[in-house]
């Protein structure tokens, strides 16, 4: 397979090396860019950062007029890449088919932050939309000297600039220069700043369009280069050993049997067995004996939620408003229960995968999927003790992740680093469906005590959400602190609450009880039950307490769940999009649960209302669902979302991230929970942790509310928190009986309907 | 010892060992990308290839138990259209069109097997109603084939559109 440096996925440095840079690189990087990593290859220094604050950086426009724009955003299939290109080809009045989106190769891009919290388009997009805002005026201003006429007199259609019958192209223009901005860019604590303004959102042809997208081609015909498929010369594969308990240590470490083409490489507890073909590799591993030590350091996935109440937490206050002890106190109903969701998987389908080539002139490349190739490339410079500008990290798609690669930049690479450091070769490290299962840092598992009181009217004048919260931002890397070359500790990684609350309830208190992971304290890597970023962290969790108990008391009260919503909200968005959905879906305006539910025989079918303000985005979804209570069968029928994301960028990847929400919550919802012993997970593949099948696919409705005088929001999570609540009250609604702790299986909803 | 296959239309003698599962020697010795590794337990389907049997997960069965056999990857579906139809030149298999036309992968990882799969159901049954899809996609073959971005509903509308294109 041929490695394309337009696309991001050759290494500069294979270039320099090869001699030919100069010219190879003419296609897509700007002399000023090439000028500087010709010095600085001179200087030492191989890899040197992009200046976010030079228009060079951040585009160049070849000859024949094509434009690569360089983003440190990255593609996971959401659509991004092709999102951008729209948002910076209106800008420049450019052809769409004209933008090639180059990212997240670190010596190239700039650095804009991880890709997550759905904030490619809020935030790096808002960044490119000014940008090239000002690389269109600075092309501008070069146009009016070359046709010696006054540049507000410019009109600029597919990248060709006119004034009457005088034409240039923006091609003819540049010829691949780099160009310097009119106005410099400047970035601060409070944003990008330049000296052109965006084009007015009313003259808009391109947004807002569902342009097919740029990467789906070549992910058909399988020529998309994912990590998994990278090979260099002289690579080597590996397998890892990982520890059998999270907290073991090696205590030997034996032979492969005679005849095996494999070596073991072991560095402190990094025990890997490499070869030439991959498949010596694997069996290798399987077959290498390695004995550990006991750890037992958890407290098994039966007794942790009694676990977690008992670890030392420390308390955040979300939200206070009034006293609610009193109003609790005085009041002449209260409600009190808890809600449980479970540790779970992002469950990427190939396996963590990355390749390093750790040079002896001690400089490194990486290529990887991680969400954030600037932050891989700082922590790898730190764990080996060398300067960020000795390493590259070249992105190149790979399979989801969901949030597994964002904090935790990615685990492969680390441990491939270290690898080929000791092998002096390229290293590709691939872990096993069960090292995947394992140990992947999981999303939290979290507790929620909800209590509130009503006045005898049935209004509400107390509310109090409890949280507990397994951390969700545990970034670290187990290579370094397997091998020992980076002291355990560090950040202490916290669960967070996440979202804003709409609803008016007086008398108002919500508290976050940021637990440690379990077995970090007994643990030689410093690290335990390793948790992290899963699509809409924290919100998925909160907004299903929250959400459901709403419903709680709109049953305790006999108020339709919709209407309830609708009386304690006053943002205009969030009730436009629970109407909307409502409308779509068909809601009946009712109480729950409905006058016939029940857990008899045969089929009933309830509906479940949700709303959220995810990332900017109102999202509201209406769920319909059929109970069988004799085997505990819950078949979703029908799902509806409407979401206002502000401004639409491209329809139709919205509504496929709609529906991607849709089902991948369902799976978890329905069917995921990762279980442990003592020692480690013990939920090792797609058996023991199943995910939902094509055939529990329920038909999808998506309604986009439109608002495009608003800048656009994220669109990739919002749905994701309106699955869970709306299931279990439509669960409620059917059968009149509410579940509480997740996931919603067969065996759980048939126990509960007794 | 050498092995011969025919992958994609091409003979060929791998030169792997015996053992070796058919996945490592498509994508090491042979080189061919779309076949991808999820599990190595054939729970998922990613690593699925069309065989003179139909579709058959690669990642454990060893390449000696695919001797002699017509083994077509994705790469090799627009040329697999060309023979079965007799057209001179298909760019891509209809299914591949459909699944453009549906914009069906998100991160694209598991579409290999999808694809593989709608390739021998429409075999078997040119007109499948959307039940047969959901089980030809869940409980026909030794696993479900697992998409984690959830495609699953573009792939049910492209297993439809795909039809009409072959009709």
């Amino acid at each position: 397979m041929s490695i394309d440096k337009e696309s991001g996925t050759l290494s500069r440095r294979g270039l320099l090396k090869a001699g030919g840079a100069l010219v190879v690189m003419s296609a897509a990087v700007p002399m000023a860019l090439r000028t500087s990593v010709a010095e600085a290859a001179a200087a030492g220094v191989p890899f040197p950062t992009p200046d976010l604050t030079d228009l060079a950086t951040w585009l160049t426009v070849h000859a024949d007029g094509t434009i690569t724009w360089r983003t440190g955003h990255v593609e996971l299939g959401q659509g991004n890449r092709t999102a951008l290109a729209q948002m910076v080809a209106e800008e420049l009045d450019a052809a769409f088919e004209s933008v090639t989106v180059v990212m997240g190769n670190t010596d190239v891009t700039p650095d804009q932050g991880v890709t997550a919290g759905s904030t490619t388009i809020a935030r790096a997009g808002t960044q490119a939309r000014l940008i090239a805002a000002e690389a269109r005026a600075t092309l501008l201003a070069l146009a009016a000297k070359r046709l010696h006429v006054p540049v507000d007199e410019l009109t600029v259609e597919n990248g060709v600039v006119s004034h009457g019958s005088k034409k240039v192209s923006y091609g003819r223009l540049v010829h691949g220069r780099a160009l310097t901005a009119v106005t410099p860019i400047v970035i601060d604590d409070k944003g990008t700043h330049v000296g052109a303004t965006p084009k007015p959102v009313t003259e808009y042809t391109l947004v807002g369009r569902s342009v097919p997208r740029v990467d789906i081609v070549d992910k058909v015909r399988q020529k998309t280069m994912f990590v998994h498929d990278v090979r260099v010369p002289h690579m080597l594969h590996a397998r890892v050993v990982h520890p059998k308990g999270i907290g073991s240590t090696v205590v030997s470490v034996g032979r492969l049997p005679s005849g095996s083409k494999a070596q073991v490489v072991q560095l402190g507890n990094l025990v890997a067995v490499a070869a030439e073909q991959e498949w010596d590799a694997v069996k290798g591993a399987a077959e290498l004996p390695v004995t550990w030590s006991d750890w037992n350091g958890l407290p098994g996935s039966e007794d942790w939620p009694a676990a977690m109440r008992a670890l030392p937490a420390k308390t955040m206050t979300h939200a206070s408003q009034g006293d609610f002890e009193s109003a609790f106190a005085a009041a002449a109903t209260t409600l009190e229960t808890t809600y449980q969701t479970p540790f779970e998987n992002h469950g990427m389908i190939g396996p963590s995968c990355a390749v390093a080539d750790v040079r002896r002139d001690g400089s490194v490349t990486v290529w990887s999927a991680t969400q954030y190739p600037q932050g891989l490339r700082k922590g790898i410079a730190q764990m080996l003790d060398i300067a960020p500008e000795q390493v590259e990290v070249v992105w190149l798609d790979g399979s989801g992740s969901y949030g597994r690669l964002s904090a935790n930049y990615d685990d492969a690479a680390s441990e491939a680093v270290f690898l080929s450091q000791k092998l002096g070769r390229p290293v590709r490290v691939q872990w096993s469906r069960e090292d995947e299962h394992i140990w992947e840092p999981h999303g939290p598992g979290t507790l929620h005590d909800m209590a509130a009181g009503l006045d005898e009217s049935g209004n509400v004048t107390a509310w109090k959400h409890d949280a507990f919260m397994a951390p969700n931002n545990d970034s670290t890397m187990l290579g370094p602190l397997l091998v020992g070359a980076q002291a355990p500790g560090g950040r202490r990684p916290v669960g967070n609450w996440t979202g804003p609350d709409l609803y008016q309830f007086p008398n108002l208190l919500e508290l976050a009880h940021q637990m440690p992971e379990f077995g970090a304290d007994t643990s030689p890597y410093g690290f335990g039950l390793r948790t992290t970023f899963l699509r809409s962290p924290g919100q998925y969790q909160i907004t299903f307490a929250q959400e459901a108990f709403v419903d709680e008391i709109a049953a305790r009260t006999g108020q339709d769940p919709l209407a309830f919503r609708l009386k304690h909200l006053t943002d205009t968005r969030a009730i436009a999009v629970l109407e909307a959905a409502a409308k779509a879906a068909g809601w009946e305006s009712r109480p729950s649960p409905r006058k016939d539910a029940g857990t008899g025989s045969g089929t009933v079918t309830g509906q479940g209302i949700a709303f959220v303000l995810r990332d900017g985005t109102y999202a509201a979804g209406v769920v319909k669902l059929e109970v069988t209570p004799a085997t505990g069968k819950v078949l979703l029928t029908e799902v509806t979302v409407a979401q206002d994301q502000g401004q639409i960028i491209n329809p139709r990847a919205i509504e496929h991230q709609i529906t991607s929400c849709v089902i991948q919550t369902a799976s978890r919802v329905f069917h995921e929970e990762v279980k442990f012993d003592t020692s480690n997970v013990t939920t090792a593949d797609w058996k023991s942790y199943p995910m939902l099948r094509m055939d529990e696919t329920p038909t999808i409705k998506t309604v986009l509310v439109p608002n495009p005088e608003i800048p656009p929001t994220g669109v990739g999570e919002p749905a994701v928190n309106v699955m869970p609540s709306a299931i279990s009250s439509a669960i409620f609604d059917a059968t009149g009986v509410r579940l509480r702790t997740m996931p919603f299986t067969a065996e759980v909803v048939k126990a509960a309907m007794g | 010892m050498a092995i011969e296959l025919v992958v994609n239309g091409k003979e060929e003698q791998v030169t792997s060992s015996p053992d070796t599962p058919l996945l490592y020697v498509l994508r090491g010795e042979l080189g061919l990308s779309g076949p991808k590794f999820g599990c190595g337990l054939e729970q998922c389907g990613s690593c699925s290839v069309l065989t003179d049997d139909g579709a058959r997960r690669t990642c454990v069965k060893p390449v000696s138990e695919f001797e002699g056999q017509n083994i077509t990857t994705v790469e090799g579906l627009p040329a697999l259209w060309e023979k079965d139809k007799d057209v001179p030149h298909a760019d891509l298999h209809p299914i591949q069109q459909a699944w453009i036309e549906e914009q069906v992968p998100q991160c694209g990882y598991c579409q290999n097997g999808m694809m593989i799969t709608t390739a021998n159901l429409l075999a078997n049954n040119p007109n499948p109603s959307v039940s047969e899809i959901m089980t030809a996609f869940s409980t026909s073959g030794p696993s479900a084939h697992l998409c984690r971005c959830g495609t699953y509903d573009q792939i049910i509308k492209a297993v439809q559109r795909a039809a009409e294109l072959m009709a």
